[in-house]
């Protein structure tokens, strides 16, 4: 199951395998298994939390443009999940409990990836989902969190890599359990 | 026992009663200076940013005048918020329950049936907002709602120098980098606030993570720390280099930037910062301030960067408190810099950053152990570095109380001693 994850499926519409992709994506995330998690980003990803703020007029906008709870690329990603096998990684031992609720696809038509040297011209989606993530870890009770995840995802010969993740949170104060969550 | 710097322990009733929080929001965040924001966050006239200051709603702004103004956020008709968002800019704030309009120095300029329906003893300007006493050092906006009390620049005493040293280091100034965000922690603020004031003890337990993982670069080499401490509850400490080809600089900064600012520096001032890994501190009781150079954080994040992180704490109740962050960036930094130095504060100290959780996750567990019949009988233990000799002799001459010794609770001693003197318990 967890091996075909980024597989791509042409016997299916685009949006449907793209469904199916980050439906496995989450499970990696929530069963533990980052190397697999981390097989599935492109090598120049990036993950961002911009900061919510509420503002007088709603028509101004509501995530602000420098400050982020969260910038992480994939080595730093592979630096944060190397530490877990250290006996020192005080936050993550115990590990947290995780459970992504992943809906509301919406996907865009496909656009070609910016071009590589030579290399073949790829498919690249925004994917829009809502997310509702439980995370649980004693001694406080589960919390919840929800957001707007926008991404861009690549489909690189046989199968997909997420390029980019936005995440758009529905609290501007967060607590550190919230913050927890690798959305 | 009790030393120089204040008492060798506290009882877990300052983390847990409620009756004791009350006190503390009067005691404490009623009677001090207290951290509100920079001046760069409100640039111009009729700018504003909403914070608190302890359990009082305030708003900080700019007036017509170019003043600075903290007033409480709160209508002196029937207390509603007159102001409902983190910023913006504003000439008056309008009460949304009555409609009573408040100048953005906190004047009232009108209520709705002023002639028709109040009396002629009705006195406008006898119910402006209610506001607090301001002082600024460096761009730094403290208030306090004590009209009686010391000045800002008493209040700092021997601190000041160290403020100076750190604030007001680069010929432009410091300003902050975008804006504050905030996160709720679980944990009592004063653990936090300690923490900050000087424990070198936990970094090589807490933190081990970030030695294994090269993020330190030289500051998991050999070094030497101080502590230093101000009778008003202020601590800082910082931390030195050994390696003798390391050379005497400030790290992490770009070279045309740095320059002027060492040529222009007092020079001790200079001999504080030169060479140092790391120096954070805490003003009393709770602002925390760090600045640090690391050196790599993931492929998009190498070479030696340094960022200067601030943070307010806010209790919430004794269980919980809110923290407010801001990064501040040399004004005349380039853009690049500060986007950069902006990232590796993000990486090594955001809200989020698995390194900030490990801090995160000791206060909340403190918190979880605090329990009540056995728990109460078990004060918090600061004897550590009491009957230690001076291991090294500091590179700088500066004020205040300097310890030669690292390892030591002198300033928690010094901060929990302050803090147990506000709140008038005998001792």
């Amino acid at each position: 199951m967890s091996t075909a994850a980024a597989e791509r499926r042409p016997d299916i519409e685009p949006d449907r395998q793209i469904e199916r992709f980050l439906v496995e994506e989450a499970a990696h995330l929530d069963a533990g298994r980052y190397d697999a998690w981390l097989a599935l980003l492109h090598e120049d990803f990036v993950y961002r939390v911009p900061v919510p703020l509420s503002r007088e007029d709603p028509a101004l906008g509501r995530y602000d443009e420098v400050l982020e709870f969260a910038n992480e690329s994939k080595s730093f990603l592979a630096m944060r999940f190397g530490r877990i096998s250290s006996d020192f990684a005080w936050a993550e031992r115990p590990a947290a409990f995780t459970r992504h609720f992943v809906t509301n696809f919406r996907v865009s038509a496909a656009e070609p990836a910016p071009a590589g040297a030579d290399g073949p011209v790829n498919p690249r989606w925004t994917v829009l989902t809502n997310v509702l993530v439980v995370r649980g870890r004693l001694p406080e009770p589960p919390v919840l969190v929800s957001a707007e995840r926008r991404d861009v995802i690549e489909g690189v010969g046989g199968s997909f890599l997420l390029c980019r993740r936005d995440v758009f949170l529905d609290t501007e104060v967060p607590n550190e359990s919230q913050l927890g969550v690798i959305f | 026992m009790t030393t120089a710097e204040g008492p060798t322990q506290i009882s877990r009733a300052y983390y847990r009663d409620e009756h004791i929080f009350e006190e503390e929001l009067h005691r404490v965040f009623g009677k001090n200076w207290i951290f509100v924001g920079h001046e760069s966050e409100v640039p111009a006239p009729g700018d504003y940013v909403t914070r608190h200051l302890g359990g009082d709603p305030v708003i900080l702004s700019r007036t017509q005048d170019e003043g600075i103004r903290v007033m409480l956020n709160s209508c002196t008709h029937r207390g509603t918020q007159v102001c409902k968002v983190a910023y913006g800019n504003t000439t008056t704030f309008r009460c949304g329950y009555h409609g009573w309009v408040f100048g953005n120095d906190g004047r009232l300029k009108g209520v709705p049936g002023r002639r028709a329906l109040y009396g002629p003893g009705f006195d406008l300007s006898k119910l402006g907002l209610r506001t607090a006493r301001v002082e600024t050092l460096h761009g730094f906006v403290f208030a306090t709602w004590d009209e009686e009390g010391p000045s800002l620049h008493e209040y700092l005493g021997d601190f000041r120098w160290y403020l100076d040293a750190l604030l007001d280091f680069f010929p432009g100034g410091m300003e902050v980098h975008g804006g504050v965000h905030r996160v709720q922690v679980r944990g009592n603020w004063k653990i936090h606030a300690e923490n900050f004031s000087g424990d070198g003890y936990h970094l090589k337990v807490a933190h081990h993570t970030m030695f294994e993982l090269g993020v330190m670069g030289a500051q998991a080499g050999a070094v030497e720390g101080f502590v230093v401490n101000e009778p008003h509850g202020h601590g800082l400490r910082s931390q030195y280099l050994v390696d003798p080809d390391v050379p005497d600089t400030v790290f992490g900064y770009e070279e045309e930037l740095l320059l002027p600012a060492l040529e222009r520096a007092d020079a001790q001032h200079r001999k504080f910062r030169e060479r140092t890994s790391v120096i954070h501190g805490l003003v009393f009781p709770n602002l925390l301030f760090i600045t640090t150079a690391p050196v790599y954080f993931g492929e998009d994040a190498r070479g030696q960067t340094a960022f200067t992180q601030i943070r307010a704490l806010t209790p919430i109740d004794q269980h919980t408190h809110e923290v407010a962050y801001w990064n501040l960036v040399p004004r005349d930094a380039s853009d690049e810099w500060k986007a950069r130095s902006y990232l590796f504060a993000t990486r090594q100290h955001g809200a989020s950053s698995y390194f900030e959780a490990d801090d995160l996750e000791n206060f909340r567990r403190i918190n979880a152990g605090l329990g009540t019949v056995a728990g109460a009988q078990t004060p918090y233990n600061y004897e550590l570095g009491i009957d230690a000799a001076a291991r090294y002799m500091p590179p700088w001459q500066g004020p205040g109380r300097i310890v030669h010794q690292d390892l030591t609770e002198s300033n928690q001693r010094n901060f929990v001693g302050r803090y147990l003197e506000m709140m008038g318990a005998t001792r």
